[in-house]
């Protein structure tokens, strides 16, 4: 390694006080600090703050003071450069247009690639974990009010639904209200209104 | 150049909302769904309760329902829609919601469905209508008017389990309507 100049010594010279430098660097460090007093000054000197820094006693910072610190040192890290060049509001605009078209080209080849795909592979299931609890247990109770009616109008019209009702309907069941009310299975006297016969209970 | 970027641009995203409604087909295009909006009775103004429950929504509500209630979660997890109208019939003229009754259960009868039950008890007319498909019940509506009374109609539009149904009916206790719901017929009581 060719020797350094004051300038370079100055350079490496904190990092030399803490040993930080590489053997072949250090070397030629100390070489030129053997024979530069003023060099050799600005070591000791470097070395005394190092001193006093040290013997400085540790600092117990609030834990938010911590975290902005930290935060404000991780921003500055990994900060990404500004944008310098300033450029006319009608290409920033084309701009953002043709990126915004290329994002929904992307988008829209997704939605056909989904579609094409849905039509073969069974759908995901439902996100549980990202839906409005709340939103869930009203449509919930809905849909229990929805049933009921379903249970309440059946009723009604003397026929509850019941576990063998697909039988039922098949077979055009052969007893009881169930077989009174069900039209199909059941000749019953042509409707005036539409051709189609009724039931009449009244 | 600059323009006719922005023209190929604005191009570019004119498809996309299209086919993002491609995506999640419309409710209205499966065979069992019935336009309950196109029941004159049911006009929106005199709606006292209104349910209108999808696909999306009612596969969560089978999720959050597996665990506590398994059959009611079965049943409702295929359907593709829930919808109930419920509306108030008084001062409005009983003929005329008779006629409206008749002309949606024509509606549904030149579409393929078949009438299971319809009955009619003074002023009060229910009809019931199966929507089925190679052998598969893909809908289910109801249709009950009640003279100065109240209209109910219901749509259950996708692939129902009546036996499941039928369980959960029975289950469903629900006061205010169990209150309404008169005393299943006893074997003795039933017509021969």
């Amino acid at each position: 390694m060719p020797p350094l100049d004051c300038q370079q010594v100055l350079e490496h010279l904190e990092a030399y006080v803490d040993g930080d430098l590489d053997e072949t660097r250090a070397a030629a460090v100390a070489a030129h600090l053997e024979g530069c007093a003023e060099c050799h000054a600005d070591r000791s000197l470097a070395e005394d703050v190092r001193r006093e820094l040290r013997a400085l006693p540790a600092l117990d910072a609030p834990p938010a003071v911590l975290r902005e610190v930290f935060r404000q040192v991780g921003e500055e890290r990994f900060r990404p450069p500004p944008f310098r060049a300033r450029r006319p509001a009608w290409t920033a605009l084309a701009r953002s247009a043709v990126a915004a078209s290329v994002l929904a080209a992307v988008v829209a080849g997704g939605g056909i690639f989904l579609s094409l795909d849905r039509a073969t592979v069974e759908p995901a299931g439902p996100d549980l974990a990202q839906a409005d609890p709340e939103e869930v247990a009203r449509a919930t109770e809905e849909a229990r009010l929805a049933f009921a009616y379903v249970a309440k109008v059946s009723r009604q019209a003397g026929l509850e639904v019941r576990e063998d009702l697909g039988e039922s309907l098949a077979a055009a069941s052969t007893s009881g209200l169930t077989r009174a009310l069900l039209f199909l299975p059941q000749p019953a006297p042509a409707r005036p209104e539409d051709g189609e016969p009724e039931r009449d209970r009244s | 150049m600059q323009r006719r970027i922005l023209i190929i641009a604005l191009l570019l995203s004119i498809p996309v909302p299209a086919l993002a409604a491609d995506e999640e087909p419309s409710p209205k295009d499966h065979p069992g769904y019935f336009p309950l909006e196109e029941i004159g009775i049911l006009d929106e103004e005199q709606l006292t309760l209104e349910v209108n429950l999808h696909a999306p929504m009612l596969k969560l509500v089978a999720a959050a329902t597996r665990k506590a209630d398994p059959d009611f979660s079965q049943l409702v997890e295929g359907l593709r829609s829930v919808r109930v109208r419920i509306a108030s019939l008084e001062g409005l003229d009983p003929v005329r919601v008779r006629s409206d009754v008749t002309r949606a259960g024509r509606w549904l009868r030149e579409r393929g469905w078949q009438t299971i039950v319809r009955t009619r008890d003074g002023g009060e007319q229910i009809h019931i209508y199966l929507r089925e498909i190679d052998g598969d019940i893909v809908g289910l509506t109801i249709l009950a008017v009640e003279d100065g009374g109240e209209a109910t109609a219901i749509n259950i539009a996708g692939p129902i389990d009546l036996t499941r149904l039928g369980s959960l009916a029975r289950k469903l206790d629900i006061p205010l309507l169990e209150e309404a719901v008169p005393k299943k017929p006893t074997e003795s009581e039933k017509e021969p």
